[in-house]
């Protein structure tokens, strides 16, 4: 089963309408920002998968709790929500390979959102 | 300018906060990522704190306890992905200040949240400002004049009277030296101990030391009975050292020690006696350059520095001298039962314009003189006799 939260889109996955509106033309922080979350996220992503494997439930729901925000802040909206779902199901502690296909649609969505932030910080603001 | 500390171990949550407070030119932010860090800065006194719920370590409540009871009037913003309404109560009723749910409006809900905290924050050091500015004349209704000089003299005294710091009242002779030791003391929670006034320029220097640490029967040839110092007098009060810089050297350093100590004994005593006293120190000497001149203990005149007070002489005080003059009059009068005397326009105009070596002392015997002397209950400038020294 695959769960079909993103669709195939030519548009970005990424949305950095949030971000650029915080930066409040600070390109410096704006492509500090980036850096951060791409220095970050990957680092959560890889332990949610070692603690799912160890079935260390509290940890995992630790880490989905604290990354889920930090996928709104560069518009990628539909991983908040599977984070979200992770951190339901890591609090019951009763997961039937839900989670599993949770994070494979959360890797396989950043590895092009990363691609796509990679050329922001490129880019800059302007 | 406000002060804020945010207290979040979300590097990237704390980074969006730093930044979107950061457009407020008002704020100095101050981020630490546990409860500890936080604490161990709070002597820099924050204005507003915002604490994350969950932090490792020592959890958000407990530091927000923490804060409160350091200083309850710092504002605290818990910020939580909580939701349960009994969370969001218990930081209420503990006294946070303001509950933001970590959503995905968060990082505005804390901005408008800590912009509307540091308006407070703003109106309430304007009000402790103003309070520190009105200076109520009924408790100093013995200290006559509305002079800046001498406001900012009252001001200065408020600021000292009710805590137990030293203080040195500097001047010329006659400016009032003595009123303002009395404000001081009687306005002071010792107000109902003693008050004792110590001239050191009117004792003899072989009774100097005797007069401040009494004696016990016995002690020298003409202590015939047992006699208590001002010093153990004053205890839970105050003593009024007048004319210190008139001190013997060898018995500075006797202050000196009562002072660092807060300990006599009478002599001929070997009893140490725990004395619990304010002093208020005055001079009408340039301590400074007594102290260059050796005449003065530096380490004792750094000592007396605790808090100063300079008394402004009189030619200074402008239309002080007017309301000082007819307030010394009318008491005048009513003493002495006189009719009511004015003074007239010419008279006003010497006064206001004389140098007044001797200050309010010299204006009050001037005054009173007057009346004595002239007609018609008119003081004119006549009646005004000035003597030099």
């Amino acid at each position: 089963m695959q769960l079909n939260i993103i669709n195939m889109q030519t548009t970005n996955y990424t949305n950095l309408d949030f971000l650029r509106e915080i930066s409040d033309g600070n390109d410096v922080f704006y492509k500090e920002f980036l850096s951060l979350f791409l220095t970050s996220a990957p680092k959560s992503i890889s332990e949610m998968e070692q603690c799912y494997t160890a079935r260390d439930w509290e940890h995992l729901r630790m880490l989905a709790h604290k990354i889920k925000p930090s996928f709104n802040y560069v518009g990628l909206k539909e991983l908040n929500h599977c984070a979200a779902k992770i951190e339901e199901i890591a609090t019951k502690k009763i997961d039937s390979g839900e989670i599993q296909m949770l994070l494979d649609n959360i890797k396989s969505v950043c590895a092009v959102a990363f691609k796509e932030l990679e050329e922001e910080i490129k880019n800059g603001l302007a | 300018m406000a002060r804020i500390f945010l207290v979040e171990d979300d590097i990237m949550v704390a980074t969006l906060m730093k930044q979107s407070l950061s457009k407020n030119d008002k704020f100095e932010i101050h981020h630490f990522t546990n409860a500890e860090d936080c604490i161990a800065n709070l002597h820099l006194r924050p204005d507003i704190v915002t604490v994350d719920y969950n932090l490792p370590g020592m959890d958000g409540l407990t530091l927000m306890d923490k804060i409160k009871s350091f200083d309850q009037n710092i504002m605290v913003v818990i910020c939580s992905g909580q939701e349960s309404v009994e969370v969001v109560i218990s930081c209420y009723r503990k006294g946070a200040q303001d509950y933001i749910l970590k959503s995905e409006n968060m990082i505005a809900d804390i901005e408008r949240s800590v912009n509307n905290l540091a308006m407070n924050v703003t109106l309430r050091k304007e009000v402790e400002l103003l309070k520190d500015q009105i200076i109520d004349r009924n408790k100093y209704s013995n200290i006559i004049g509305n002079s800046n000089a001498i406001l900012r003299t009252l001001r200065l005294i408020q600021k000292v009277e009710k805590n137990n710091m030293m203080v040195l009242i500097t001047g010329q002779s006659g400016t009032g030296k003595e009123l303002v030791a009395k404000a001081l003391h009687y306005n002071s929670d010792r107000a109902r101990k003693p008050f004792v006034i110590v001239n050191m320029g009117a004792i003899p220097n072989e009774l100097v030391e005797s007069e401040l640490f009494g004696h016990e029967k016995g002690a020298f040839t003409d202590a015939r009975e047992k006699r208590i110092g001002k010093f153990e007098e004053s205890h839970e009060g105050t003593i009024f050292l007048d004319e210190i810089g008139e001190m013997d050297m060898s018995l500075q350093s006797k202050l000196l020690r009562v002072l660092q100590e807060k300990e006599i004994s009478r002599i001929g005593s070997n009893k140490i006696m725990k004395l619990n006293f304010r002093l208020i120190a005055a001079t009408n000497k340039n301590l400074h350059q007594e102290v260059k001149d050796g005449r003065f203990r530096e380490d004792l005149f750094y000592r007396l520095q605790g808090f100063l007070i300079h008394l402004p002489p009189l030619k200074e005080r402008g239309d002080d001298i007017l309301l000082l003059a007819r307030h010394f009059l009318n008491d005048f009068a009513m003493q002495n039962r006189l009719a009511e005397h004015v003074i007239s326009k010419e008279a006003c105009k010497f006064m206001l314009e004389y140098s007044w070596p001797g200050n309010v002392r010299e204006l009050k015997a001037i005054i009173e003189r007057a009346a004595l002397m002239s007609e018609n209950h008119t003081i004119t400038l006549d009646d005004l006799t000035f003597v030099t020294a």
